[in-house]
């Protein structure tokens, strides 16, 4: 009965903030079955983790951690990551929309294929700062102090309009 | 090029994923439980692989052993069940360590801490697996040698010394290389991934020289 009670818990909540898992997904893998794959897997992780959840932290950050865990150091991925990572469809491409102007979407394209070439420890990083979260949020999730957590940012910022430039100009 | 720029196209791409795939509670729920078994089917798997040797190894132990040690009469049951027993100690640790390695990743740690634990005790879990496979292999080399010369230890001594130091040749040049290819390939990588994620996340020390520039 308990267990019951939990599980639709923890369906509610999961329904609630599922963008999150699929955001973290999105960063990692390129194709969408990949996606839907990692989701399922982050989905179960996520599960398992729920009894030691004890609201200390925020729900999202408490997500954001065993999805990152998941993705980053789950023992059965990192075997086969680069293997995933060859296919066909690219989200840099996803992400140009035909409403966008030229120049713009030529931006984002070459933006992302530079991301892309992040280590999966700046991945992470630079995805929850682009999620607006702050330096604390992002030193609880990696496990960094806060003053790393800047340092590093303005780092893969540095590294991404080196990174940029570099495919900008068709290295 | 400015990084904001991409924070709004992630920001509209990730609606996209909203609208695209948002999924209601039982599809979630259905999700979950088929998901679950596959995740404790694979578990199972892997490990069954990992022990599978050892497993084979047994009934191969108990023929052997029997059959061809009749010259020792009643004691080859002892021995073959002494061997029997260490490739269970080993099954039993290989059980143990997959089992505490896996339990970190379903913890709410954060990256680093978690890292910390995985590497800390894949580091333990290969060591000991190599210096267990060590042990095992002399043990099963000097039993057979001294079962080859159950009657007259004392007379084969010359015999004995000669098949122990081909029994160290053989560890140096065959059995230890073996090992450790073995666990690299098996364990190797995923252990410098682990290790090379968890130097990027303590760069502490670069990062306050950076600060002191």
């Amino acid at each position: 009965m308990e267990e019951s009670r939990k599980k639709e818990e923890f369906l509610s909540l999961i329904t609630e903030h599922q963008d999150l898992i699929r955001k973290v997904a999105a960063m990692y893998y390129k194709n969408r079955a990949d996606q839907e794959d990692a989701f399922q897997e982050i989905l179960v992780n996520l599960w398992k983790a729920y009894p030691t959840f004890r609201g200390e932290s925020k729900i999202t950050t408490w997500m954001y951690r065993v999805a990152l865990n998941t993705v980053i150091s789950g023992f059965r991925k990192a075997s086969n990551r680069v293997q995933r990572n060859r296919s066909d469809v690219n989200i840099s491409d996803e992400l140009i929309k035909p409403e966008r102007d030229q120049v713009s979407n030529e931006d984002i394209h070459v933006l992302y294929q530079s991301i892309e070439r992040l280590t999966d420890i700046e991945k992470a990083v630079i995805m929850l700062y682009m999620e607006e979260k702050t330096y604390d949020d992002i030193a609880e999730i990696m496990g960094m102090t806060r003053t790393n957590v800047g340092v590093k940012i303005n780092r893969i910022k540095k590294k991404l309009q080196k990174l940029y430039k570099e495919l900008a100009n068709g290295y | 090029m400015d990084i904001e720029k991409l924070k709004g196209a992630w920001k509209s791409y990730t609606n996209d994923l909203r609208e695209r795939g948002s999924k209601n509670t039982s599809e979630l729920r259905e999700m979950l439980s088929r998901k679950s078994e596959q995740s404790l089917r694979r578990l199972r798997k892997n490990f069954l692989i990992e022990a599978g040797i050892n497993l084979a190894a047994i009934p191969l132990v108990l023929i052997i052993v029997i059959n061809q040690y009749a010259q020792v009469g009643d004691h080859r049951y002892y021995l073959s069940g002494f061997l029997v027993l260490l490739l269970l100690a080993f099954l039993g640790f290989l059980y143990s360590s997959y089992m505490r390695i896996y339990r970190y990743e379903n913890l709410e740690l954060p990256l680093e801490q978690k890292l910390e634990e995985q590497v800390k005790r894949l580091r333990v879990f290969m060591k000991t697996y190599a210096g267990i496979g060590y042990m095992l292999y002399f043990v099963v080399f000097i039993v057979s040698l001294l079962v080859s010369a159950y009657d007259h230890v004392m007379g084969a001594l010359p015999r004995l010394g000669v098949g122990f130091l081909i029994a160290v040749i053989l560890f140096f040049v065959l059995v230890r290389p073996l090992v450790r290819y073995y666990l690299k390939r098996l364990y190797g990588r995923h252990l410098d991934s682990l290790t090379r994620y968890l130097n990027e996340l303590h760069d502490e020390s670069s990062i306050t020289h950076e600060q002191h520039d």
